[in-house]
């Protein structure tokens, strides 16, 4: 190969060369440009599909308000403002929503106003009519006479001058109930038709209780009566 | 190993569910009755001691009296004693206290038990029971026949209060009721 042919080869070399560069530069540039593009408009989607989302959540939540405002729903009260605090946790900062959020939040206040105040009427009612029926059963034993009758036993034998006297009486007591066995309860408290009772006695204990205690705290409640008339089961209550 | 190992597993599961059963709740106005129920053992035990004590009742009231007296403790409980002339305490069984209540040389015995009260409230304990103490004061005075009075003391003794829901059968329907247990009375101090 000569000097010239070599020297040649040098200027070719070095043109193409520079043509590789300047190609390399526009592909670069051509690069940047579709992937700036590309970046804008993932930018540009994912707004959407974030704008997208948003508006089905408010109108979602105009929905689940609307339905809490009109009263659709089978939810409980606390069920229905566990759905609101979820719908206001989303934190959507759009007026109708807010609008509505305020009109379920003063709605449910007023539904839990009612139920209350409904808890209150019933338990009123319901204490009442304890009331009622105690007080009825109460006017119907002062005046059967089996009732006086006992009880006034129980006070002559509780303040007796003396043991004698005491145990006199309750030898006359005794043959008012089937045997001296009887099982006595005593009522300690009572909530509706569950009752406490205090340990189980029977008559003959109970008088004796009475003679050694000297006071009577507790009145006859209920007697239970064979076909003789005699008492088979009797229920105090304290005083 | 299994076998076993599911063995302890039940067993430890039938235990907790034994003690969540155990533990019954119980409403302010329930806990209030039972409250009241222990402090009426309690003044019950003290019209008994009085009772027991009086050289005026007889000794056949006086053994029935020391019999219900008996029913009111947890078997094997104790009672304390003092005095002002010694300064240990005795503890008795409950029959032995009162029996030497009984003996007592005294021609007469006046006991009066007054500020009965909570010291430690009514507690629900794991198995269900409750478990407080009272505390009361109990006035003693002792007559001579010539002499007139020759003893007397005040001692502030604690009494442990047990009381355990409990159920029986009566005319064919069952009966839950309260029961109180009166355990150990100790005595805390003795003056004149």
């Amino acid at each position: 190969m000569s000097v010239q042919s070599i020297t040649n080869l040098s200027v070719l070399k070095g043109k193409s060369m520079h043509s590789i560069y300047r190609l390399s530069a526009k592909l670069l540039m051509l690069m940047l440009v579709i992937a700036m593009s590309a970046g804008l408009t993932s930018c540009k989607s994912q707004k959407k599909i974030l704008a997208r989302e948003r508006a089905a959540k408010i109108e979602q939540a105009k929905v689940r308000l609307q339905a809490l405002l009109d009263d659709k729903s089978t939810l409980t009260l606390d069920q229905k403002f566990a759905e609101l605090n979820t719908i206001k946790g989303w934190n959507l900062n759009d007026k109708d929503v807010d609008n509505l959020i305020a009109k379920v939040e003063d709605k449910l206040s007023k539904d839990r106003d009612l139920v209350r105040k409904k808890a209150e009427d019933d338990l009123r009612a319901r204490e009442a009519e304890e009331r009622r029926q105690a007080e009825a059963r109460n006017a119907s034993k002062s005046g059967d006479p089996r009732y006086i009758k006992l009880t006034e036993s129980f006070n002559v034998i509780s303040h007796a001058a003396s043991v004698d006297m005491a145990n006199q009486k309750i030898l006359e007591v005794l043959p008012l109930f089937i045997n001296p066995d009887v099982p006595v309860l005593i009522v300690i408290s009572q909530n509706g038709s569950a009752k406490d009772y205090d340990r189980p006695t029977t008559i003959k204990r109970y008088l004796e209780y009475l003679k050694d205690q000297k006071r009577n705290i507790n009145q006859v409640d209920n007697m239970v009566f064979d076909a003789n008339g005699k008492i088979t089961e009797l229920e105090l209550i304290k005083k | 190993m299994k076998k076993f190992k599911i063995t302890i597993i039940a067993l430890a599961v039938l235990l907790g569910c034994s003690t969540l059963f155990a533990q019954e709740t119980i409403s302010p106005d329930r806990k209030k009755a039972i409250d009241s129920l222990a402090l009426e053992k309690v003044r019950d035990l003290s019209k008994y001691i009085a009772l027991v004590g009086s050289k005026e009742t007889p000794w056949s009231e006086a053994q029935r009296v020391i019999q219900r007296a008996e029913e009111l403790f947890m078997p094997g409980s104790e009672m304390g004693v003092s005095s002002l002339y010694r300064p240990e305490i005795s503890y008795f069984k409950v029959r032995e206290y009162f029996e030497r209540l009984m003996r007592l040389n005294y021609e007469k015995v006046n006991i009066d038990w007054y500020n009965i009260e909570y010291v430690s409230d009514l507690e629900q304990q794991p198995d269900g029971t409750f478990v407080g103490v009272i505390t009361i004061f109990q006035r003693f005075e002792g007559f001579d026949k010539e002499k007139g009075l020759v003893y007397k003391d005040v001692t502030k003794k604690d009494i442990t209060i047990y009381v355990k829901r409990k159920e029986t059968q009566i005319g064919g329907r069952l009966i839950g009721f309260w029961d109180v247990l009166l355990g150990d009375i100790r005595v805390k101090e003795t003056h004149p």
